[in-house]
């Protein structure tokens, strides 16, 4: 019997922490990211390439969602980007990860980005409009007519 | 009745289990509420400070232009109220931030505490939660709070309302982290916890304690019971002596006749299944408010609750008369059976139970005097100051207030002492009663057997004490029937059986003449000595001479008081002596009362005779003083 207890408290505790391994906004993010590019692209399983981002931060949005990977640009349905510390001129829907990333994509269609623990998603219509997309009235909240500019005051 | 108000207090006490259960169940279903507000209650004891403070800030420096437009158009005062705001960050303390509502209702960035750039018209996207939150703060003008269930990047965010004019101009919203969070969560349930271990352990005990009152209830209820008839024993009735209304009951005492017949012709087997028939015939014609008790061997007490309009006591009357017709009907494989009813209608005339019981139990005796078969009704003149009662009798046997009385048999020519008879007496009050005055009474009841057993003890107890004296104990032929009287006579030392003779009495038919034979040659072969009683009185026939090897044969007085004055009587007496010898016996004259009878005794050449002229029967310290008499 004590036995049996000793087993049940292990399992409650190791599923405990495998549940907890994930953090809920990560899943949180991929959720609202996964919903963005299926919208963008109208493709059930878009392909992504993913400019920047840490091979474990690729690996759980893969895992946590129905996107699959681009192996190049030109096979991507869609571009994630971040960190990126100069120039980014592909010409495929982009969004930038970060803000940083942001000022320095041309073609980026918006920003998803993390502010004082909330997720804020901004998208510029301008861009949205160069690769024909449209979306959803559900989307209109977060559309901006024209890029921001997020920098010191 | 104490067992059945201890049904009541069980039926009760399951009755608090079930309700604290429901309490225990409604209590758990209302953790939850209680849970958020005890929640509510902490997180605003312990942010109120920090958030008033905040408030405290922002109102001392607000401007009197538009709040928003001098946040957007005064670089210095933007710096000073981030500055000021700044202070409140912590660990707890995660982000402070300002948002306003734009033209197109959208919520944008106005000042954030910690961002080091400029978040100036950048887009605010509240969570789910927040949007009505957001709403109501702008239409209520009153500052709210939420906990995030959702995020773990923040715990509790409060939004409080920048009011100028009466406008709600913006939201300040300062979030906590979501350690502050999982702190007033974990003491919350710590709280929980230990509400659910007490109330648990609460209830444990509840359980527990039903649990022991229970068994107790059912350990009680066993003692209280009759294993032979499932109706109550005497336990009970000491149990509710002094808790019964007397004035509710009618004491009714119900006996059968001739039990003890049933018992030793048709034996104890079939003696048990009859008691249990009578016990079930009562259960079965007695309502559940009358209580039935197995009072003692074939003695059944019974309380009938009165009837409110019974006043003369007609139907109580009734009821008694109904159940002795039915146990008239009652059979038992083919035997037959009647019943002698003892009522005692005015138990409200009793000092107690006790005393309501004793009087039914007089008249109970009485309807056994007047023949058996009958109820009797208790008169207060139906006891004479003389008479006792059976019940009387019974508590006297048990109080142990049997002796024996001895009366010499004699050697009517040299006048040496053969034996002493044993004469049973029952001391009551100052007076000893002899065996005419209750041996009826308590003759076909277990008290009879329980007499005879503590005259053989006396006996017995008295030949240990003087190893010279030589006595005879009398017994009935249904003594020596009973198989536990058989077994503490063959249990007697050697020395004592020697100095002990059996008188059979000749009082009453037998049944089992060869049970009797039986054990009559047991007894002679362990070394009692038999001696036939009462010869000549009616009883006697001639199976007992011939089939009872007895050493004595003791003529009866009837015949012997009447030699002198009847011929017949002398020719009878004569020829029952020369009887005596011719099969070899030793006679014995009773009935010695004066020199004539023993002048015609002497004459007729009888060698022993008992009686007055000798010696009254009188206690063993007497003949020991006097020692009149040689012992042989």
């Amino acid at each position: 019997m004590r036995r049996l207890l000793v087993i049940l408290l292990t399992l409650v505790y190791v599923l405990g922490a495998i549940g907890q391994e994930i953090d809920k906004s990560v899943i949180y993010e991929v959720k609202i990211l996964e919903k963005l590019v299926k919208d963008i692209t109208k493709k059930k399983r878009p392909y992504v390439y993913f400019v920047g981002l840490k091979r474990q931060k690729v690996s759980v949005i893969l895992k946590l969602s129905t996107l699959r990977q681009a192996v190049n640009i030109d096979k991507a349905d869609f571009i994630f980007l971040k960190n990126r510390k100069r120039k980014f001129y592909a010409y495929k829907p982009t969004l930038a990860l970060d803000f940083s990333s942001l000022r320095h994509c041309k073609y980026c269609i918006g920003v998803f980005s993390w502010k004082n623990g909330r997720p804020i998603l901004i998208l510029f219509q301008e861009n949205l409009n160069k690769f024909r997309i449209v979306l959803p009235k559900e989307y209109d909240y977060f559309i901006e007519s024209r890029m921001i500019n997020v920098g010191k005051r | 009745m104490n067992i059945k108000n201890r049904r009541k207090n069980f039926i009760y006490l399951i009755f608090v289990l079930v309700v604290s259960f429901i309490v225990y169940i409604y209590m758990y279903s209302l953790i939850p509420v209680l849970e958020n507000k005890l929640e509510t209650k902490i997180i605003n004891i312990s942010t109120s400070d920090i958030i008033n403070s905040i408030r405290k800030t922002i109102y001392n420096k607000l401007p009197q232009e538009d709040f928003v437009e001098k946040l957007k158009k005064d670089p210095k005062y933007y710096s000073r109220l981030k500055n000021d705001l700044s202070v409140f960050l912590s660990e707890r303390l995660k982000y402070i931030f300002i948002i306003y509502k734009d033209r197109d209702n959208r919520y944008k960035y106005l000042l954030d505490v910690l961002s080091k750039e400029s978040l100036l018209n950048l887009l605010f996207i509240p969570l789910k939660e927040e949007k009505e939150i957001l709403e109501s703060v702008y239409k209520t003008k009153k500052h709210r709070f939420e906990i995030h269930k959702e995020l773990n990047t923040i715990g509790i965010t409060y939004y409080i309302p920048v009011v100028q004019n009466g406008v709600v101009k913006s939201v300040i919203i300062a979030d906590f982290s979501f350690g502050v969070l999982q702190e007033i969560k974990s003491l919350i349930t710590l709280i929980k916890r230990a509400v659910l271990v007490s109330s648990g352990i609460i209830l444990f005990f509840l359980i527990i304690t039903v649990y022991y009152f229970y068994k107790n209830v059912i350990l009680k209820q066993r003692a209280y019971i009759d294993t032979l008839t499932g109706i109550y024993n005497r336990n009970y009735l000491e149990d509710i002596r002094d808790v019964v209304d007397l004035n509710s009951y009618t004491v009714l005492m119900l006996d059968v006749d001739y039990f003890k017949n049933i018992n030793d012709t048709y034996g104890h087997q079939v003696g048990d299944q009859i008691l249990k028939g009578i016990a079930n015939l009562l259960k079965k014609s007695l309502r559940e408010d009358d209580i039935i008790i197995r009072y003692g061997g074939e003695e059944f007490l019974i309380l009938l609750r009165k009837r409110k309009d019974d006043t003369e006591g007609k139907w109580s009357l009734q009821v008694a008369q109904k159940l002795l017709q039915q146990i008239r009907e009652y059979e038992y494989k083919g035997i037959k059976l009647t019943a002698s009813i003892g009522l005692n209608l005015d138990t409200h005339k009793a000092r107690n139970l006790m005393d309501a019981i004793k009087k039914a139990d007089i008249t109970l005796y009485k309807a056994k005097k007047l023949g058996r078969n009958r109820i009797e009704i208790y008169e207060e003149s139906s006891k004479l100051s003389k008479e006792v009662s059976l019940a009387e009798i019974k508590d006297l046997i048990e109080q142990n207030q049997v002796i024996c009385f001895y009366q010499p048999v004699v050697n009517i020519k040299n006048r040496t002492v053969l034996y002493y008879e044993a004469l049973a007496r029952i001391k009551f009050k100052d007076e000893y009663l002899s065996p005419v005055q209750y041996i009826d009474l308590i003759k076909g009841t277990f008290l009879y057997f329980k007499f005879t057993k503590i005259v053989i003890d006396y006996n017995i107890n008295l030949l240990k004490k003087y190893p010279e004296l030589r006595v005879s104990i009398n017994m009935s032929p249904s003594d020596f029937l009973n198989q536990s009287i058989i077994d503490i006579l063959l249990s007697a030392e050697q020395s004592i059986v020697k100095r002990i003779k059996l008188e059979i009495l000749e009082t009453e038919d037998v049944h089992n003449y060869n049970v009797l034979k039986k054990n009559v040659i047991k007894l002679r072969n362990y070394g009692y000595d038999i001696v036939l009683d009462d010869f000549g009185a009616g009883y006697i026939d001639f199976y007992y001479l011939t089939e009872i090897d007895a050493k004595c044969i003791k003529i009866d007085g009837s015949v012997v008081k009447k030699i002198p004055y009847n011929n017949q009587y002398y020719k009878l007496t004569k020829y029952l002596i020369q009887f005596c010898k011719d099969i070899g016996k030793t006679p014995i004259a009773e009935f010695v009362e004066d020199e004539e009878i023993l002048k015609y005794l002497t004459e007729l050449g009888i060698e022993y005779g008992q009686g007055y002229y000798f010696s009254k029967p009188v206690p063993i310290e007497q003949i020991i003083e006097k020692t009149e008499f040689v012992l042989t």
